[in-house]
């Protein structure tokens, strides 16, 4: 196992903490339970961090309707997990519309893979997550927030309404229960470690 | 509201390293950094749980962009950017204008984006930086290294403020989230403290090309299975 670069007075100092940091990423629409789900593994109260769209992103993100506006906040929860005395897992919660997309590239970079959460009352929100995830080839698997614990709907035709292939996993969960929660982050790094030993040569 | 006062001195402290002008401020810091927090923690989860009780009609899961705000303006650091009670003296602005992080109970404020920032917009903070000198991923993990553990020795507030967080191992997110300041601000500002060997910046994971190779991943799920 390699270990990442350590600045050079590495050898000086006596912290001893986590070393390495890994990440998975939350995304669904608004009001799909992202916050709820990383709650619900986190062993800190969700933290909330903000990033503004700076000028570069100006361009790719659609301004007309709001033309003196010169910046945008986007807030994302985020959560901590420690699964060994070196290892940390943050898990990120991102707002899953497409003018937010230029947050997105810096999550979605080194990340294991992301969760779609989605309400299957409002299915279309997902989309353009999925896009993304598709576009960016990040290990994706979708999962359907069952509030009141009932599945309205078939797997397979949530699996057909939002046009994504057999191989991506779509399971389901409630949010707000840890085991589920955990779950949830499980199937993502399994799909991601069987994704990319296929992906793999020879 | 102190954030002038402060940013003021990110100039000021490169003309004149040696200046004592400022030394007053470093009260705070030189304050035993965990009670501090204990004491900042405490303050806080009383005003959040007092304010949760106003809102429990209100399902925490469907928070809208007030309650992001919200917590925005009352995180557990809200103090360490100034609106503190322990050095009013240096207070530059009249307490008739009360800045919007010191009063988390007021009802939702209209969604401002442009205005976050209070007094000072945030890359004041790093000389209109926006670029920080080495990449940063959000979850890479920051320590504070031995140099950056002498606080009193530390002049600028913002570095300061980060190597007291980073006595425990932080990410950089939960820098800026503690910090208040957005994710670019903190880039560049840990990049800073950084390059002044302050603070050690372990790289997030291991890598191969631009995916997490196998065996991490390996860990991470076993990981997971455990806890």
């Amino acid at each position: 196992m390699g270990f990442g670069e350590f600045d050079s007075d590495a050898n000086t100092s006596a912290a001893s903490g986590p070393t390495q940091s890994a990440k998975i990423v939350v995304a669904g629409g608004f009001g799909a339970g992202k916050t709820t789900l990383v709650g619900a593994v986190s062993e800190i109260d969700p933290l909330t961090t903000e990033a503004q769209m700076t000028e570069a992103s100006l361009s790719v993100d659609d301004i007309s309707a709001t033309p003196d506006k010169v910046t945008t906040t986007v807030a994302m929860d985020f959560g901590r997990i420690s699964l060994d005395s070196d290892l940390v897992l943050y898990v990120f919660g991102t707002p899953g519309q497409h003018r937010f997309w230029f947050m997105w590239d810096d999550l979605a970079l080194g990340a294991i893979g992301a969760v779609v959460l989605v309400d299957t009352r409002r299915l279309a929100d997902a989309f353009p997550s999925i896009d993304f995830f598709e576009n960016r080839g990040l290990p994706y698997i979708v999962a359907i927030n069952c509030f009141d614990r009932l599945l309205h709907h078939q797997i397979d035709d949530v699996r057909d309404a939002l046009t994504i292939s057999d191989e991506v996993p779509i399971i389901a969960c409630d949010a707000r229960e840890r085991e589920s929660a955990k779950q949830v982050l499980i199937s993502v790094v399994e799909h991601a470690i069987s994704r990319d030993t296929a992906l793999q040569p020879g | 509201m102190e954030a002038g006062l402060e940013s003021t001195n990110v100039g000021d402290e490169r003309a004149s390293e040696d200046a004592s002008g400022d030394e007053p401020r470093n009260t705070s810091a030189e304050e035993d950094w965990t009670s501090f927090r204990a004491r900042v923690d405490r303050e806080w989860r009383q005003r959040r749980a007092r304010n949760s009780r106003e809102e429990d009609a209100s399902d925490p899961a469907h928070g809208g962009p007030d309650d992001y705000r919200d917590r925005l303006l009352s995180g557990p650091a809200a103090e360490l950017f100034g609106d503190s009670s322990c050095d009013s003296e240096f207070t530059a602005f009249p307490p008739a204008s009360p800045g919007p992080m010191s009063h988390p109970s007021l009802p939702p404020v209209p969604p401002v984006p442009a205005e976050t920032s209070g007094l000072v917009r945030p890359y004041f903070r790093t000389g209109g930086r926006t670029r920080p000198s080495q990449d940063l991923a959000v979850e890479a993990l920051v320590s504070t290294s031995e140099r950056g553990r002498a606080l009193g020795r530390v002049r600028v507030p913002e570095h300061r403020s980060i190597c007291s967080l980073c006595l425990d191992t932080r990410s950089v997110a939960e820098v800026a989230a503690y910090l208040r300041l957005p994710l670019g601000v903190v880039r560049v500002l840990i990049g800073d403290v950084a390059s002044l060997g302050l603070v050690l910046v372990h790289s997030a994971t291991s890598v191969v090309g631009d995916r997490p190779s196998i065996e991490f991943m390996e860990r991470v799920l076993s990981g997971l299975r455990r806890i």
